[in-house]
C-alpha cells in the first residue's frame, strides 16, 4: 500500500478508532483499580462557596485523571499536535471540552480563551509542564492564568502501585 | 504513567494556591517555584502511600 493511501488511512484510525477505544481502557483499568481519594475536601470547600478553579497536574499523571473530577464543567488545556486531537477526543468521551494550544503553538490565543472562560465560570485544567516539557518544571502560563482570571490553583497528583516508568502522551 | 490493571490508585487533592492579581515578577516566579513545589510533593506523597500497605 502506497503511503498516500496509508496516511488517511492512519489519520482515520488515530481520530475515529482510538479515541473511544482509549477511552474505554480508562474506564475498565480504573474499574480494575482499588483507587483511594485524599484531600478532596480542598476543592469541595471551594465548589460548595461557589468558586471555579485552575485543576493542575503534572502531565506525566494525566491518564487516570478524568475519573477524579468533581466540579460540574471544566476545559482542559489540550496541545495542538495530532496526539493532542486523540486526547481531545477522549476527554470530550468523559463530557470535558478542550482548548487547543501550548507555550510551543497557539499559547497565546488559549490563554487568551482560557482566561475568558474561567471568568465565564467553568474549570480550567492544565498540565503545567506542558507536553514538551522539561518534566516537573512548571512554566509561568498557569501563573499568568490564575492571575488574571482570580481563580485559585489546585494541585493534584495520582500514583498507582507496581508502576511502569512509561509516560503517556509524552510527544502530544 | 499508565497503571496496571488491578493496581492500587491514589488521587491526591492540594490546598488551593491564590495569585494576587497584582502580583509583581519577583512574586510570579515565587509563585510558580510554590506550584512546582506543590505538585512534586504531592506527586511523590502519592507514590509512597501506594507503594506501602494502606
Amino acid at each position: 500500500m502506497s503511503s498516500r493511501w496509508l496516511k488517511p488511512v492512519e489519520r482515520w484510525f488515530k481520530l475515529t478508532v482510538v479515541p473511544p477505544a482509549g477511552a474505554a481502557v480508562i474506564r475498565a483499568l480504573g474499574r480494575s483499580m482499588r483507587i483511594e481519594t485524599r484531600g478532596q475536601e480542598h476543592v469541595d470547600r471551594l465548589y460548595r462557596e461557589g468558586k471555579r478553579v485552575i485543576i493542575a497536574f503534572w502531565h506525566s499523571r494525566q491518564l487516570m485523571m478524568p475519573l477524579t473530577y468533581r466540579g460540574t464543567l471544566a476545559h482542559i488545556l489540550i496541545s495542538q499536535h495530532q496526539d493532542g486531537e486523540i486526547i481531545a477526543r477522549i476527554v470530550e468521551r468523559f463530557g470535558f471540552r478542550a482548548v487547543r494550544g501550548s507555550s510551543t503553538r497557539g499559547g497565546v490565543e488559549a490563554l487568551r480563551e482560557l482566561i475568558r472562560l474561567g471568568r465565564s465560570g467553568v474549570d480550567l485544567v492544565v498540565t503545567p509542564d506542558g507536553p514538551k516539557g522539561p518534566a516537573q518544571v512548571a512554566k509561568m502560563g498557569v501563573i499568568q492564568l490564575a492571575r488574571v482570571s482570580k481563580l485559585p490553583i489546585i494541585p493534584l497528583a495520582f500514583g498507582c502501585s507496581k508502576k511502569n516508568s512509561s509516560r503517556v502522551g509524552t510527544d502530544s | 504513567m499508565i497503571p496496571y490493571p488491578w493496581s492500587r490508585g491514589l488521587f491526591l487533592w492540594g490546598a488551593p494556591l491564590w495569585v494576587s492579581p497584582e502580583a509583581d515578577a519577583a512574586e510570579l516566579e515565587a509563585k510558580r517555584l510554590e506550584l512546582e513545589g506543590l505538585l512534586n510533593q504531592l506527586t511523590a506523597q502519592a507514590d509512597e502511600a501506594v507503594t506501602r500497605r494502606w
